[in-house]
């Protein structure tokens, strides 16, 4: 009733008063505004993750915009059940592997990528030369993109989105045990990268 | 019997030094168990070791987020393009009414038009008609190629 009347009058009380569910509860009823919110949520998280896939500024800017689309057509159809970042992260992944299928290309080197968009924490005092500091920052980024796209995946969610097993086991529908197993062997071909596969 | 014990301790290790990287332990028994492995196998303690290596170097390494203003027009885009799509949709569905209507005054005013052979009246009424049904024909057609084509979502 409460949700009827606020859709009517188009206001949307401040955002530490809504939680997901009630947002979403909106979305589904059409209101734009409140889709903002949600939009604003998880816009960062969403070219975070689209950069790791797709290595490319404007091309992840681009993807992660055509998903939250993509998800407002059809959020009528979404399940509250479950997160919304889960059911938008299904639409974004198939979105980036798309176009990199279509453009035919997995792999941007680093110095395409740029340092605008990786930095590296300079704190480090172990690095004193800033050349190695690059040089390492190359053969990660280089390593990262050279695993296949499933293993990829989890190294850009846990290390570049900071998430938990459990929230990886949830966005990938996947049980916590597969999700550390996984991750063991993501970091194991990262390992055998680096080392020029002397192991 | 040993080297499955040892495929099991192997994978039971992996699990932990996983937890271990990630700051994920549930309980004390199983940083414990974590440190008996390492304590025990010198090959679980280097292996142990250079992931700790690659953590960090992850750790170290960010992505950088766009700027503010990127992120204004970035919301702004995705709300203009959601209401654009509504807007097409009215628009659609107005030309699809017009249409209709016009279409049906034409056939209104070509039957009531005294100075038109019926013959040719049959004729304008068959070609628009038949010119109707191909049309609807091929967009059927093209519905339903697109329902069940597995690759719809690949973008050409």
């Amino acid at each position: 009733m409460i949700i009827t009347q606020v859709v009517k009058d188009e206001f949307i009380p401040s955002k530490s008063t809504l939680d997901e569910i009630e947002i979403l509860k909106l979305c589904i009823q059409g209101n734009k505004r409140a889709y903002d919110i949600i939009v604003k949520r998880y816009m960062k998280r969403a070219y975070f993750v689209a950069f790791g896939f797709v290595s490319d500024k404007d091309a992840a800017l681009d993807l992660s915009q055509d998903a939250f689309i993509r998800a407002y057509r059809s959020i009528k159809k979404f399940d509250l059940r479950i997160k919304f970042f889960t059911y938008y992260y299904q639409i974004l992944k198939n979105l980036c592997f798309n176009f990199l299928r279509d453009k035919k290309k997995h792999t941007r080197a680093f110095s395409e990528v740029g340092e605008e968009i990786i930095e590296m924490i300079s704190d480090d005092e172990s690095y004193s030369n800033k050349y190695e500091k690059i040089e390492l920052k190359e053969k990660l980024w280089k390593a990262i993109n050279e695993l296949d796209d499933i293993h990829r995946e989890i190294i850009i969610l846990k290390e570049f989105n900071g998430l938990s097993y459990s929230e990886i086991a949830e966005l990938l529908n996947i049980p916590i045990g597969t999700v550390m197993s996984r991750l063991y062997h993501s970091r194991m071909l990262l390992r055998k990268i680096l080392t020029g596969g002397k192991l | 019997m040993n080297a499955m014990q040892n495929k099991i301790s192997k994978e039971r290790f992996n699990i932990l030094c996983m937890k271990a990287l990630d700051n994920e332990f549930n309980s004390d028994n199983e940083i414990l168990e974590f440190q008996e492995y390492i304590k025990k196998i010198p090959e679980f303690k280097i292996e142990y070791e250079e992931f700790k290596r690659i953590k960090e170097l992850t750790k170290k390494m960010n992505l950088r987020s766009p700027n503010d203003d990127i992120w204004k027009v970035y919301r702004m885009k995705i709300m203009n393009r959601i209401e654009r799509s509504i807007a097409w949709i009215i628009f659609l569905a107005g030309c699809a009414i017009i249409l209709a209507f016009g279409g049906y005054k034409a056939i209104e005013a070509l039957l009531n038009n005294t100075r038109i052979d019926l013959i040719l009246k049959i004729g304008i009424i068959a070609t628009l008609s038949g010119g109707l049904f191909l049309l609807l024909s091929v967009i059927k057609e093209k519905i339903t190629l697109w329902k069940s084509d597995p690759y719809k979502g690949i973008e050409k």
